[in-house]
Formats: C-alpha cells, sequence, structure tokens
C-alpha cells in the first residue's frame, strides 16, 4: 500500500498551489502545481523557458530538508492508523495493506480511511494506491488505483519504460527497442542479470510486477532520553557536572545497547526558579560517554556561571531537573569519522577547545571570519559562529568602487570613535554635497595633521531610503606617526579603523 | 681491592672508549629529531617560520613560547601568519577592533578558515585562552590591564606543556621568551590632500631571551597592486 502527495515539494514549500508554482533544482523544474501544469510548465524545463510558458509563474528553490520536515506529520497520522511505516522518499511512504485491510473490511474501506485521516489531520491531498510490490504500488498510488493480487504485472504491462528510475539502463533498452515494462520484463531473467548486471536484474523483478522486497519498516523513535530530577537543587558547578556524568553513562549504555550512536547531543535543565533552558551540540563523529559528559558539563558551566558567583545561590538557585537528549541518531556500524570537511588533528583539537569556549560564553561567543564583498570594512569580513557554515554574504570576487585599498587597517573599530576635525583657524571641517572641502583639516582631536588624503565619497545604496549612506572617508596621517581612516556622515567625523 | 675493576664484565670496551663512541654518535648527528625536551609540545624542532617578518627570528617562532608584541597588529598579525600558512590553527582573545581587521590578517597570511576569534570574552578571558592554549597553535591574547603572576605563570606553563605560542599584544607579561616592539611608522604614498596610504616602513626589533636584540626595517610594500593599477580611488556611485 503507497500513499503519494501529488507535487509534494510544491506543497512543501508553501506556496499557494492553486496558483502556478514551479520548484526548481539547479534551475531545471523539479515539481510545478496542476496550474502550472496546465499552462504547459513541465519537469525538466528550463526557468525561462518555464517562464515563458507561464509568466506568472512563482519559482521556489527545492529543499529536500524541507520537504522531508513537511512530510513528517503526514507519516504520522498515516502510522497512528498503519503499524510500519516507510518513507520511500518525501511524498511517498509505504506499508504492509494487510493489516489495515482485514481492520476496515476490505482494501479500498482501508485506502479511504486513511486519506481521510491525512487530509483530517494536515490538509494534504494525498492518493493510496495498492499492488502486489512497492514498485506497482506507486504507479497505482499515481491514479488511485487499487490492483488486485497477482494482476500486477498485467497493471505494469504497458507502462512507459522511463519509469524505472535509471536513466543509463532506460536509454539502452529504448536503443533496443524495449518502450514498456511488459516488453522489459518479457526478457529472460538470467539474461538480464548477466548482461545488465544486478542492478538491472532488480529493475526486471520490478518491471514483471514482483518486487517482493521486503519493508524496511519505520519504527516510531523511542524515547531514549535519559533524565533526572533533583530534590536539592544543584547550584555548584562540580557537583551538578558529577550528576551530568552519570546520566551520560547511562545515555551512552540506552544507545550502545541498540547499536546507535548520536551525532547531536540536546542538553536541558530546568532552575529552581523555573527558568527551562535547551542547548543542542553538535558533534562531526560519534558522540562516546566522555564526549557527552564533557559536553554537558561544559553546558552546565556555562548556565551556572553566567550568573555570577555571588548571586547563585539566592536568585536563580540550581539545577533541579536534567535531561539529555540523544538526536542524530545513526546506526554505529555507518558512521565514520571526519566524513565530510577537513578532518585532521589539529581540527580536531581546535574544534573541541572552540566547543568548550562556546560553553562558557554561548555559541555566539567564537566567531570565524568569512570574506566577502563590500565597500565597508565590516562588509568585507564576516563573522559567522563557530561551527556554523561559512557562507559569505556577497562575492568578494565583483569589483567593489568605493571600497578601500590596500594596506588594510589592523584595527577596525567595533562602534566609530567620534572625533573633531578642525581646520588651521580652528573651525570644524565640513564637505559640502559637491565634495568640496571647507578647509584642509589640520588638527583631529587635538592633534596637528601631518597629512591627509581625502574626500572618497561612498553613496551606497542611494535608490533605497532606509538602506541609503552617504559618507565621505580621508585616511590622515597625525603628527606622532598614527594613521586613521576617518569617516565623515550626517555632519560628524568619527574614527572608523586605525593602521596599527 | 687496590687494582682496577676489570673494565666491564659485559662489554670489552673501556671507559674512555665509551666515553668517546657516546660523543662520536652525539656529534654524528644521528639523533637529530629524534630527542626532544620532555616537556616538548608536539612541533618539529625548527618552530614555526615566520616569512612576514624576515631576518627577526632566525630559528623562527618556537613551540611553547611567549612573545610579547607592543607597537604594531600588523606585525602580530604577520607572526599569526607565519603559523597559519604553515597549516597551524590561531586563535585571538580579546581585541574586538583586531579581530574586525579581517581583511589585514588575510594579507599578513593568516588563513580565515583557520583563525578563531572570541572578540569578546569578558571577564573569563582567561577560561577561554586556557582552554584554547593547548587546542591549537598561536594564541593571541591582550589583557586590559596587568596580568596576575599566578595567572601569566599557569597560562605560559601550559602553553610550554602543548607547545602552543601564547602571544601577548600590548600588555606586560612576566619574563616572556620573546619581546618584539614595532615603532618608528613612516608612511609613505600620502601627501596633503593627494595620493593615499600606500607604504609604510616600520622599525621591528625583537629581544630572544638569553639572546642579542635583533632589529629589522619592514618596508614591503603591502598595498594592493590592483589599486596601484587603478590608480588609488575614483568618485563612484552605484
Amino acid at each position: 500500500m503507497v500513499l503519494w502527495c501529488p507535487d509534494w515539494p510544491v506543497t512543501a514549500s508553501g506556496a499557494d498551489p492553486h496558483t502556478p508554482v514551479a520548484v526548481l533544482a539547479g534551475n531545471q523544474v523539479l515539481a510545478c502545481s496542476e496550474s502550472a501544469r496546465a499552462q504547459g510548465v513541465r519537469r525538466g524545463l528550463r526557468r525561462r523557458e518555464a517562464q515563458g510558458r507561464c509568466p506568472e509563474l512563482t519559482v521556489v528553490e527545492h529543499d529536500p530538508a524541507r520537504d522531508a520536515r513537511a512530510f513528517e506529520p503526514i507519516v504520522a497520522a498515516v502510522e497512528a492508523m498503519a503499524p510500519g511505516v516507510e518513507v520511500l522518499r518525501p511524498g511517498v511512504c509505504a506499508w504492509q495493506a494487510r493489516g489495515p485491510a482485514s481492520f476496515h473490511g476490505s482494501e479500498a474501506a482501508a485506502a479511504e480511511a486513511i486519506i481521510e485521516q491525512v487530509a483530517a489531520g494536515t490538509g494534504a491531498e494525498a492518493l493510496v494506491g495498492i499492488a502486489d510490490g512497492v514498485f506497482a504500488a506507486q504507479l497505482a498510488a499515481r491514479s488511485g488505483r487499487i490492483i488486485p493480487p497477482g494482476r500486477s504485472a498485467e497493471f505494469l504491462e504497458p507502462a512507459d519504460v522511463g519509469l524505472i528510475d535509471r536513466p543509463v539502463l532506460v536509454d539502452l533498452l529504448r536503443r533496443l527497442g524495449l518502450r514498456t515494462l511488459g516488453a522489459f520484463a518479457r526478457l529472460p531473467a538470467g539474461d538480464v542479470l548477466t548482461r545488465f548486471g544486478t542492478d538491472a536484474a532488480l529493475a526486471h523483478a520490478q518491471a514483471g510486477g514482483q518486487d517482493e522486497r521486503r519493508l524496511a519498516i519505520r519504527v516510531p523513535p523511542e524515547d531514549l532520553t535519559v533524565s533526572e530530577t533533583f530534590d536539592e537543587p544543584l547550584a555548584r558547578v562540580d557537583i551538578a557536572a558529577f550528576a551530568a556524568k552519570a546520566l551520560a553513562a547511562r545515555l551512552h549504555e540506552t544507545l550502545s545497547a541498540r547499536g546507535l550512536a548520536a551525532t547531536r547531543l540536546g542538553v536541558a535543565a530546568r532552575m529552581s526558579g523555573g527558568e527551562e533552558l535547551y542547548r543542542v551540540w553538535r558533534h562531526d563523529g560519534l558522540l562516546t560517554a566522555d564526549a557527552i559528559a564533557d559536553r554537558a558539563r561544559w553546558q552546565l558551566d556555562g548556565w551556572l556561571s553566567r550568573r555570577g558567583p555571588s548571586t547563585q545561590e539566592d536568585e536563580t538557585g540550581g539545577v533541579t531537573h536534567l535531561s539529555l537528549v540523544p538526536d542524530g541518531l545513526l546506526a554505529q556500524a555507518a558512521l565514520q569519522p571526519g566524513l565530510w570537511g577537513e578532518a585532521g588533528e589539529g581540527r580536531d583539537r581546535a574544534h573541541r577547545a572552540a566547543s568548550r569556549v562556546q560553553g562558557l560564553l554561548g555559541p555566539e561567543a567564537v566567531l570565524t571570519p568569512v570574506p566577502g564583498g563590500g565597500r565597508d570594512l565590516a562588509e568585507r569580513v564576516r563573522w559567522v559562529p563557530w561551527g556554523d557554515e561559512r557562507v559569505p554574504l556577497a562575492s568578494a570576487d565583483q569589483p567593489w568602487p568605493g571600497a578601500i585599498p590596500g594596506p588594510y587597517p589592523a584595527a577596525v573599530l567595533p562602534e566609530p570613535v567620534p572625533a573633531q576635525v578642525l581646520d588651521a583657524a580652528g573651525r570644524p571641517v565640513t564637505v559640502s554635497g559637491r565634495h568640496e572641502l571647507s578647509a584642509p583639516p589640520a588638527r583631529v582631536a587635538g592633534v596637528p595633521v601631518a597629512a591627509w588624503a581625502g574626500p572618497w565619497p561612498v553613496d551606497a545604496r542611494w535608490w533605497t531610503v532606509t538602506e541609503a549612506s552617504r559618507r565621505v572617508r580621508f585616511q590622515v596621517v597625525l603628527a606622532d606617526g598614527r594613521a586613521l581612516l576617518l569617516v565623515l556622515s550626517g555632519g560628524g567625523w568619527r574614527v572608523e579603523a586605525r593602521y596599527e | 681491592m687496590g687494582t682496577a675493576l676489570p673494565a666491564d664484565r659485559n662489554n670489552p670496551v673501556a671507559p674512555g672508549d665509551r666515553r668517546a663512541a657516546l660523543a662520536e654518535v652525539l656529534r654524528s648527528g644521528a639523533l637529530a629529531g629524534k630527542v626532544r625536551t620532555a616537556t616538548g609540545g608536539t612541533g618539529g624542532p625548527a618552530g614555526w617560520p615566520v616569512p612576514g617578518l624576515p631576518g627577526l627570528l632566525p630559528r623562527g617562532l618556537q613551540h611553547g613560547q611567549v612573545v610579547t608584541v607592543t607597537g604594531s597588529a600588523e606585525v602580530l598579525l604577520r607572526l599569526a601568519g607565519g603559523v597559519s600558512g604553515a597549516g597551524g590553527w590561531c586563535a585571538l582573545v580579546g581585541q574586538p577592533a583586531l579581530a574586525r581587521a579581517g581583511r589585514a590578517a588575510a594579507a599578513a597570511g593568516v588563513a580565515l578558515e583557520r583563525w578563531l576569534l572570541v572578540p569578546e570574552p569578558g571577564t573569563r578571558w582567561a577560561d577561554a585562552a586556557a582552554a584554547l592554549v593547548g587546542a591549537v597553535d598561536l594564541v593571541v591574547i591582550a589583557p586590559a590591564g596587568p596580568v596576575p603572576a599566578a595567572l601569566a605563570g599557569r597560562l605560559a606553563a601550559r602553553a610550554r606543556q602543548h607547545g602552543t605560542v601564547l602571544a601577548v599584544y600590548g600588555a606586560l607579561w612576566p619574563g616572556p621568551d620573546v619581546v618584539v616592539e614595532a615603532g618608528g611608522c613612516r608612511w609613505s604614498g600620502i601627501r596633503h590632500g593627494r595620493g593615499q596610504l600606500r607604504s609604510r616602513r616600520l622599525d621591528v626589533t625583537a629581544a630572544i631571551r638569553g639572546g642579542r636584540p635583533r632589529h629589522i626595517t619592514l618596508g614591503a610594500d603591502t598595498s594592493d597592486p590592483a589599486a596601484e593599477a587603478r590608480g588609488g580611488l575614483r568618485l563612484v556611485t552605484s
């Protein structure tokens, strides 16, 4: 029994399915809504072509994670009526028909009941198909048909050979003149295996309606969370850490008894003041008992010492309830350390230390710079918290006219500091709308100016009212050898950076 | 009792010959790279090269050293650039202004993907620094005030034990291994209302404990060649 939600990527994207919508993956249409299809948009079209056929088309980027997330409630709804649901891909799930069919009296009644349940629970439109194998049932679901037992081969016979999702094999079969699943299925199985290999033999069996692949059953996740309630609130870090260590050992035991390993760890604590705290820790490799204990301890250390040593006893109190929530579970055998990214001893050590400091000061306290584009010094290198993806906001490769050239200042002030810039007569220096200087600057904050250059105007985003900023920049070398980058905007001079 | 004992029951070589053989082995260099000090870190014997400050530290930055830098953040970044350029990891605790100078760091040779920043550690800077010392290859700290001797000793011991270079910027530190001072900065390329900051000369002195101070003048043109070609800045609106 297979449940199929038509145009799932479109539904998951949250766009109104009654308007023309297309989901694009890599500039090609992956899925489109019914009304877009009516106007000639097809799967595989390029963005421009699709927009040409349907000018009012809404275009959404494909996000597999979003599809999977949105599909979860539907799986849960099905699970409420049928045990052992397997997700084939977001939008399609399968389960054994026998149980629900005997419960509802017939397969048709069971299908009807599940469609209703899904519609009532999630509001999603779905079709159900029943056939002997998962492959045939998927095809049956597209038309909402129920194929009687033993008739699947007959049902598959006229279908296009392209439905077996193997482009290379399909291309070959087409060139051999085999255009339907039936024609492919009539080839002797032994010849298919020797000529095309195991995968093709599997496809051959599917085309003959005989895939007896056992469903890999999705077991509803067990509650693996370990928790502990403390009668006496734990206010001291070392005592809390000791409790966390015991919990970590228990969690690790629970996980390894099931052959699982966690890649993420949630630490949740309830404080005696009633505050609920929760933070998730990510890890590249698998979390060992010690790693779990370390993270729990760092987190507790961060939470408890954040409040300040003097006030911790009376005001917020300590931890009354602590739980460790494993997440991102993997079968242990499938896990290989350093699966992605640069692995190495140096990186591991740095990562551990950075995580430790994040536990002390919060995840935003440890940063790593990412070069990007922009006219401001601050824009040209962006900070991202350690552990997040290093993606620049704007490309550094494009020309950024008006950006300051090298050599670059080694101290970029977080908040530009106001400074007084006076001319030789002691009057404040101003710049007119035509970038004319009232008089050469002679003193900056009381220090004589040895050399200066400017004004260099930066008119960024003049087309928007809110983001527009008109500024002029100056470079100034003072008599004591210091060099400054000054900026004048809104009539006020500020020191933006120092060349140290 | 009065007679000499046989030279060695197990080894027929006389004591004097043995000493000579040992001296021979030590001289031959067969042990080079195989022996390291008991407290030595993970690195090799040569230390980190510092190509950004040519001739200043002839043996490079040694693992586990404490270096104080005053007078120029760029010199500090060049030290970090040497470690980073050789594949090491660097971290900066405090100094939000220096942390923001990512462009200057990249120009000094620091690989930004191996540059960890803790710009605002607040009162827990020592904890943050202690966590990073021993995990990365160079840690820059910039304490706001004088550092208590006990804390300084603890951090330095930890750095020595793990082979991490501890670079102290702009603060006094009891008993550093290397003192780097920069000064006498002279800018060129800028005049009254014309040109732009193009390059500078900087006098840098390094005093290694137990050695004579070395002095270099940094005068390399650090400006952006593309900007040179364009002839400086232009009036642009976009």
